[in-house]
């Protein structure tokens, strides 16, 4: 679960950091990979192939939101836009309600193995699955940021849009590629998530206010911070409810949060991207 | 015809219940009322002063379990203490949110406050003692006065109406007073604001504090008007909505919100047609209502009038204040300044000032006194430490070594406006200006009256309020004509060129009557005869009595105005002097031209 919050928290940086824009429908692209995998899934599709359209559908879908709904407001105040995708999310939440139905869904499991075992630890294959798709999403990510010319270009652009416009880089293009590259990272998370849970239409808000506490937790805008938040969030969820109750999960993650605000505004890994004005 | 229009609108307001017998339409004009309610009260943190609270939610539910919980199948009379404590309550939970809430900024607040909208409901949901958790609280009383019961929608709506009414006032008379002037002045440059004199922590508390109170109210009538209250209702869900509909009928007015509210909560019975289909286009509509109406349903609904810089000179002649007229006692330092011995007393000593970036010394172990009355220049090349030196003075960075004595009086270090309040003004390298207000208006928040009237008062329009609005006003007067901008007072400060700007710094910094004045490099992007005008200014300022030190690069400018000259180098101090000997000082040459620099052309430069 925690390396779900880390994805889901990366595609939120990332979308961050090149913009400065909060997106709170981050969680609806999540919900999305999920159902896409399920009608993909449906079609008899071979299941690696059902994975790649689901992920590239919502990676498209995220270069589409930025066009349409962030790029007219990126001069505005980010309230704008995280009112943008509030409106989104309620929009895309129910057309999914019509589409599918307001029964949970399953998705066939990815495997026929159960459980795998090493030693006496037993795992299930989804699990390894996202642990492993995790590290690999995030070594991707690090190769692509820091050793092509791709990555500097966004990374320049993050820094300063305008000035990367005077060096001669399309920020308008750079932008779009990062919402589809956040996009595709959600919905690989919704992909990882459906075999495990049944999916219905509301698992994009709870999975999104964790991603938001591991942002916070991990200091706004650092990419390792934001993995070491997602799974230590995760795992004091799963202790919580196995030590105190399940009931007051959500309540010790949000002190997790308030605490973090108040105590250590700057995360883990402190900021990458400095506050902007 | 502005008083007919209100009264207009007053008529149609009383008699609308009369209109309808639809049950449905006045449950639903309630709602959009008590919604309308709650926007105007997130417009004062968000809209006023320019923060953000995404847990309003939060503070709406406290209020409506306050009063649900006092009056709960009691009689009806016992709603308007219960109503009073839901304001208490909330405002008690604002405080505790608003006073952690200064420490965080930006995306920060944005999470905090979300947090704690959410932590207010998980404390709903469990706490069932007291909120009975997920049962939820029934049998609310319908509100009671002289044996008159609010026991129906049309009867209810009077009472919503009225405290709508007074809410909006409440908003305008913040937005019109000092208070209202203060809240832009942080909104829009909150380090400006501070070094002006205005208290930016109280006045956050306070935004907070108001907010969360109407906030309290609003729940308060939801419960009574409902009757059953449960968690489910004061989710983020309530958040973002009056989120969008202070955006979406315009942020920062009086009543923007109250059309944005109208509009959210018309729109989906409006949509009611498609049932399947009306979240999706309520979603989008949201969406699109904010992509298309950048300045919220007000900004389309007011026409812009195209406006008319006026120039400042009439006929080449500037409208200035000249040193005989009687009025420009109201720019001397309102505080007497206390005789020293001496001729001239030291205002300003500083001494062994020392601030560190890191491992970079900006300043190391600075000492320096500026004379009373003088105009004392500090110069020196890029990043000799001159701008850390103002900041330093005005409260901007934190002191961490040295001593600073301002009139005979230690200075602790502290906040920008004590130190503001003590007689120390200054203006801004970089403009730092407050963008959404007049030219009037960015003077007046650097007015202050000796004893400032208090809220209560400016609420209530007390005579002390107008009286201290008469004085500040003829302070504000006093200082654009001493820069020469009064016939531009009411044009957006924005509006004006350059030099303008820099001259309404001025102002707002004279108008606050301090004892010294800092500017910071006054003359930057100015052309000689701005210059010429500014000099003038300056020997101005220096005839009433104001001690001016200015950071300056422009040699010639200096030369003329300045008694004596610091100047420094690499954080430390390597003149101080009359203007004659330091354009003669070696070492003053070789810092600026490099130790080859031949005396003689520094000699040409600064002639």
């Amino acid at each position: 679960m925690g390396c779900i919050y880390a994805l889901v928290g990366l595609a939120f940086v990332l979308i961050y950091n090149a913009s400065g824009g909060l997106n709170f429908s981050q969680g609806e692209f999540v919900m999305l990979g999920a159902f896409a995998l399920f009608t993909v899934t449906a079609l008899h599709l071979p299941y690696w192939l059902a994975v790649v359209v689901s992920v590239a559908a919502v990676g498209g879908l995220g270069w589409v939101f930025q066009r349409v709904l962030f790029y007219p407001l990126k001069d505005r105040s980010f309230l704008y836009f995280v009112i943008v995708t509030i409106g989104f999310s309620i929009c895309v939440r129910n057309l999914a309600l019509i589409v599918w139905g307001p029964n949970p869904l399953k998705v066939p499991p990815l495997t026929t193995v159960d459980v795998v075992k090493f030693g006496n630890v037993m795992l299930s294959p989804e699990n390894i699955a996202i642990v492993g798709v995790t590290a690999i999403i995030l070594l991707l990510q690090y190769l692509l940021f820091f050793h092509t010319d791709l990555g500097r270009r966004l990374r320049a652009t993050a820094q300063n849009s305008q000035t990367a416009q005077l060096m001669g880089i399309y920020p308008r293009r750079m932008i779009g590629i990062t919402f589809a590259l956040s996009g595709a990272i959600s919905g690989f998370a919704g992909v990882l998530l459906a075999p495990i849970f049944l999916i219905d239409t509301d698992m994009g808000g709870a999975v999104l206010l964790k991603a938001f506490i591991a942002v916070v937790i991990g200091g706004f805008g650092s990419i390792p911070g934001v993995v070491i938040g997602g799974i230590g969030i995760g795992l004091i969820e799963i202790l919580t409810a196995v030590y105190v109750s399940s009931v007051y999960k959500d309540a010790i993650c949000i002190a997790i949060l308030i605490i973090f605000l108040i105590a250590f505004p700057r995360g883990l890994l402190g900021e990458a991207v400095k506050e902007r004005g | 015809m502005r008083k007919f229009a209100i009264l207009l609108a007053l008529v149609v307001l009383a008699a609308f219940p009369f209109m309808t017998s639809d049950d449905y339409l006045i449950r639903l004009v309630n709602m959009g009322i008590i919604y309308a309610i709650l926007a105007v009260s997130l417009n004062f943190v968000m809209g006023f002063a320019g923060q953000i609270s995404l847990g309003h939610a939060g503070f709406f539910g406290i209020g409506a379990y306050t009063s649900a919980i006092l009056t709960q199948a009691g009689s009806g009379y016992l709603f308007w203490p219960a109503f009073l404590m839901s304001g208490v309550t909330a405002g008690v939970a604002g405080l505790i949110i608003g006073v952690p809430a200064l420490r965080l900024k930006g995306h920060y607040l944005a999470f905090g406050t979300l947090g704690f909208g959410e932590i207010i409901r998980i404390v709903l949901y469990n706490w069932r003692e007291v909120t009975r958790g997920t049962d939820g609280i029934g049998r609310i009383p319908s509100p009671a006065a002289f044996g008159f019961e609010f026991d129906t929608d049309q009867k209810y709506y009077f009472l919503c109406i009225v405290v709508l009414l007074l809410v909006l006032g409440l908003a305008h008379r913040t937005q019109i007073s000092k208070y209202g002037r203060g809240f832009a002045a942080l909104r829009d440059a909150e380090m400006a604001a501070g070094t002006t004199g205005v208290n930016v922590t109280r006045l956050k508390i306070l935004a907070f504090a108001i907010s969360s109170v109407l906030a309290g109210f609003a729940g308060s009538l939801y419960a009574h008007l409902v009757g059953f209250i449960s968690p489910d209702t004061f989710t983020f869900e309530v958040t973002a909505q009056v989120l969008s509909m202070v955006l979406i009928g315009g942020m920062g007015t009086t009543f923007g919100p109250v059309l944005g509210a109208a509009f959210i909560i018309a729109m989906p019975e409006l949509l009611r047609v498609s049932k399947e289909y009306y979240q999706v286009i309520y979603g989008a509509g949201v969406a699109f209502a904010v992509l298309f109406l950048p300045q919220g349903i007000l900004g389309l609904l007011q026409r812009r009038n195209a406006m008319k810089v006026p120039s400042i000179t009439e006929g080449g002649k500037l409208d200035e204040l000249s040193i005989d007229d009687p009025s420009i006692n109201l720019l001397r330092p309102a505080k007497a300044v206390s005789q020293g011995t001496g001729t001239e007393p030291v205002m300003l000593a500083i001494s062994g000032l020392t601030c560190r970036f890191g491992g970079l010394v900006a300043i190391g172990d600075l000492s320096m006194d500026v004379r009373a009355g003088t105009v004392h220049a500090l110069i020196g090349p890029n990043g000799a430490g001159k701008s850390t030196f103002i900041n330093l003075v005005s409260g901007v960075y934190s002191r961490q070594q040295g001593t600073m004595t301002f009139d005979g009086q230690l200075v602790e270090d502290t906040a920008p406006w004590k130190i503001a309040d003590l007689g120390i003004a200054r203006t801004f390298q970089n403009l730092r200006s407050f963008h959404s207000l007049s030219v009037m208006d960015n003077v007046l928040v650097g007015c202050r009256t000796q004893k400032p009237v208090n809220w209560a008062s400016v609420m209530l329009g007390a005579g002390s309020a107008t009286t201290e609005e008469t004085s500040l006003r003829a302070t504000a007067e006093a200082a654009l004509r001493f820069v020469g901008l009064w016939r531009v007072r009411d044009v957006l400060v924005s509006a004006l060129p350059h030099e303008q700007q820099r001259l309404v710094e001025i102002a707002r910094a004279l108008a606050m009557r301090p004892k010294m004045i800092l500017l910071d490099e006054p003359a930057a992007g100015m052309n000689p005869t701005e210059v010429e005008r500014l000099i003038a200014y300056v020997q101005k300022m220096k005839a009433i009595g104001i001690t001016v030190l200015i950071v300056e690069h422009n040699m010639p400018f200096v030369m003329k105005i300045a008694d004596s000259i610091t100047v420094l180098n690499f954080g430390k101090k390597i003149a101080d002097d009359v203007p004659e000997a330091i354009r003669r000082n070696p070492e003053v040459i070789s810092a600026y031209l490099g130790k080859r620099g031949v005396a003689k052309d520094v000699q040409n430069a600064v002639a």
